[in-house]
């Protein structure tokens, strides 16, 4: 199994890598960039001074990450005997419903700018569609996938803990719409999400293998791999494309899902530690400003913060990636606790 | 007497004359917000107070109060919600007095309802009290007397007026009486009239036998109408003075 789905993965690797750049010279010639026309308008002195000079940076390249992502998985389903269940089509539903609200900020932000004059949804309505959407996959794993326990690492055998429905659709609700917002708020320097999202999901897939969970989640997970990384040749510094909100949240949304499907849902924040951070890094700015009138960071989240104080944008990402393999390794060991000798 | 006097400019200078980051800062008028956003002096501080939450703002949006123009600064504080309200500035005024001669905060003097219910209220209320406290509670019969007679008006005094909103009404304070020119001085902070926010405003005495809105003021509203017309005698506006502030200060 593991060797089919190691394929999978190369196979969609290559698809992504021959689309790559025809897609890219696509993004370039609508011009599906930030609106930002020139340094000047950039408001933010930090902003100008470290990330003045990507303006003109296409922005939405996720959009490339899910084609690939359906197709290949797609594929595998129509000519093997792979039968759709709800496993899959909940992870189905997670990457299309965040990818196209994710899509449409983008699109906000880029090719509808001049109409709407506003940088993407606001916060607000963002946040209430996260939420239903959320609601929506939450009930579909608890119903129709029968994820209806949670398992809690202790030696020597572990505790199993059935959830109340209720409760099981609100803690994955807020794992979902946390772990989108969370990859989204970390999609701030090149190649730092997606490079981190690879790590992260190459200790998901140890998990996946270890405990045996059925072929749909590491299948999805296969694919999502392989399409990523080209992606992240294209992405890392110096970017020359983003994979925008449409790649975030649908990401962030589908690690999310993908750890509460590996029954690792207790693990998922010790793996993406590092997101887990970043996100309430900003949430810490964000109070502290209205409600102390301070900024404890020059500017956050976490990583704007190192970059504001001299560290190199190339420092920052590496650093990072290498923190999140140290807490990837911290959560494996969480997750196998009481599971696998 | 004369302390008292002293005290009420000195406290409503502080209020024309506020000092952020070296430069003279224009306090903006801020319609008095809620206690529950407690952690903003929400159009009700002191003068302390609005001067650190000032600086705080100033100093977490990278600006330099010096690098700015008077427009640019008054513009900031408006929109970031530092400011003073009528009742804001007259009850600060009176809060810094009372804890002056007093050692007590205008709190433990000023109450919203009659009675028992009136103590039982300060006492459970008492978190943010200057938020809790509008104009019409300060100038209302539990808490003030009018001033009947012109000839006895003192520094400090009140003048209560209406406003577009009749529940809520504006109020005003006596910064200086000068005798020999037949002018009364009052401080308060406003929107509807031509100057915004704290500021002094000028009345001619013409004739003392007569209440105050009958006499010359000097300010008019944004419209241009005078003001004197919302300190009319007839609908029980007018002079008054905190029950407090008796003959003995």
């Amino acid at each position: 199994m593991l060797f089919k789905f190691l394929m999978i993965s190369i196979l969609s690797m290559a698809f992504t890598t021959v689309l790559m750049v025809p897609f890219l010279n696509f993004m370039y010639s609508l011009g599906i960039k930030r609106a930002w026309e020139g340094k000047k308008n950039i408001k933010n002195s930090f902003f100008r001074k470290f990330h003045g000079w990507k303006v003109g940076t296409p922005t939405g390249g996720g959009a490339l990450v899910l084609l690939s992502i359906f197709i290949f998985s797609g594929l595998y389903y129509i000519l093997t005997s792979f039968s759709i269940n709800w496993t899959t089509a909940t992870l189905f539903i997670t990457l299309l419903l965040f990818g196209l609200l994710g899509m449409y900020d983008d699109l906000i932000k880029t090719l509808l700018y001049k109409r709407t004059k506003f940088w993407g949804l606001r916060m607000k309505h963002k946040l209430i569609l996260q939420l239903v959407i959320g609601f929506v996959i939450s009930y579909l794993l608890y119903y129709k996938a029968g994820i209806t326990s949670v398992y809690l690492p202790w030696y020597p055998d572990g505790i199993r803990l059935m959830l109340a429905p209720s409760v099981a659709i609100i803690i994955y609700t807020l794992t979902i719409v946390g772990s989108a917002n969370a990859f989204n708020i970390t999609d701030g320097l090149d190649g730092l999400m997606t490079g981190m999202f690879l790590i992260s999901s190459l200790f998901l897939w140890i998990i996946i293998g270890t405990l045996k969970i059925p072929g749909d989640v590491e299948l999805v997970l296969a694919v999502t791999v392989g399409a990523l990384i080209p992606f992240l040749y294209f992405n890392i510094y110096p970017a020359r494309v983003w994979i925008g909100d449409t790649g975030s949240m649908s990401l962030g949304s589908l690690m999310a899902v993908l750890f509460i499907m590996s029954d690792s849902l207790f693990a998922f924040p010790f793996v993406a530690l590092v997101f887990v951070i970043i996100a309430f890094s900003s949430i810490f700015q964000m109070f502290t400003k209205k409600f102390l009138l301070k900024k404890y960071m020059k500017i956050a989240p976490i990583h704007f913060h190192f970059q504001a104080m001299g560290w190199d944008e190339t420092k920052v990402v590496m650093r990072f990636w290498l923190f999140s393999v140290v807490t990837g390794l911290t959560g494996l060991a969480i997750a196998l606790i009481g599971r696998a000798n | 007497m004369k302390k008292f006097e002293e005290l009420v400019k000195q406290e409503i200078d502080k209020y024309l004359n506020l000092n952020v980051g070296g430069v003279y800062c224009k306090v903006p008028y801020i319609f008095g917000s809620s206690w529950m956003e407690f952690w903003r002096t929400g159009g009700k501080g002191s003068v302390e107070q609005i001067k650190v939450e000032a600086e705080k703002l100033f100093t977490l949006y990278d600006l330099v109060p010096a690098e700015m123009t008077e427009f640019e600064r008054y513009k900031f504080l408006r929109d970031k919600r530092v400011g003073i309200d009528c009742s804001g500035l007259v009850y600060n005024v009176y809060d810094q007095i009372t804890k002056e001669l007093f050692n007590k905060p205008l709190s433990s003097y000023v109450v919203r309802f009659a009675g028992l219910i009136g103590q039982i209220d300060k006492l459970v209320f008492s978190f943010k009290r200057s938020r809790r406290i509008a104009s019409y509670h300060l100038t209302s019969d539990l808490n003030s007397f009018p001033v009947e007679n012109l000839k006895d008006i003192r520094i400090g005094d009140m003048i209560k007026m209406k406003s577009s909103d009749p529940e809520i009404g504006h109020v005003a304070i006596i910064y200086n009486i000068d005798i020999s020119q037949d002018e009364i001085i009052y401080a308060h902070s406003s929107f509807k009239t031509k100057t915004v926010g704290p500021h002094l405003g000028k009345i001619r005495v013409t004739n003392y036998d007569l209440p105050i809105d009958k006499q010359d003021w000097e300010e008019v509203s944004a419209k241009g109408d005078s003001i004197s017309t919302n300190a009319s005698s007839e609908e029980g506006l007018g002079l008054r003075r905190l029950k407090i502030f008796t003959e003995t200060i």
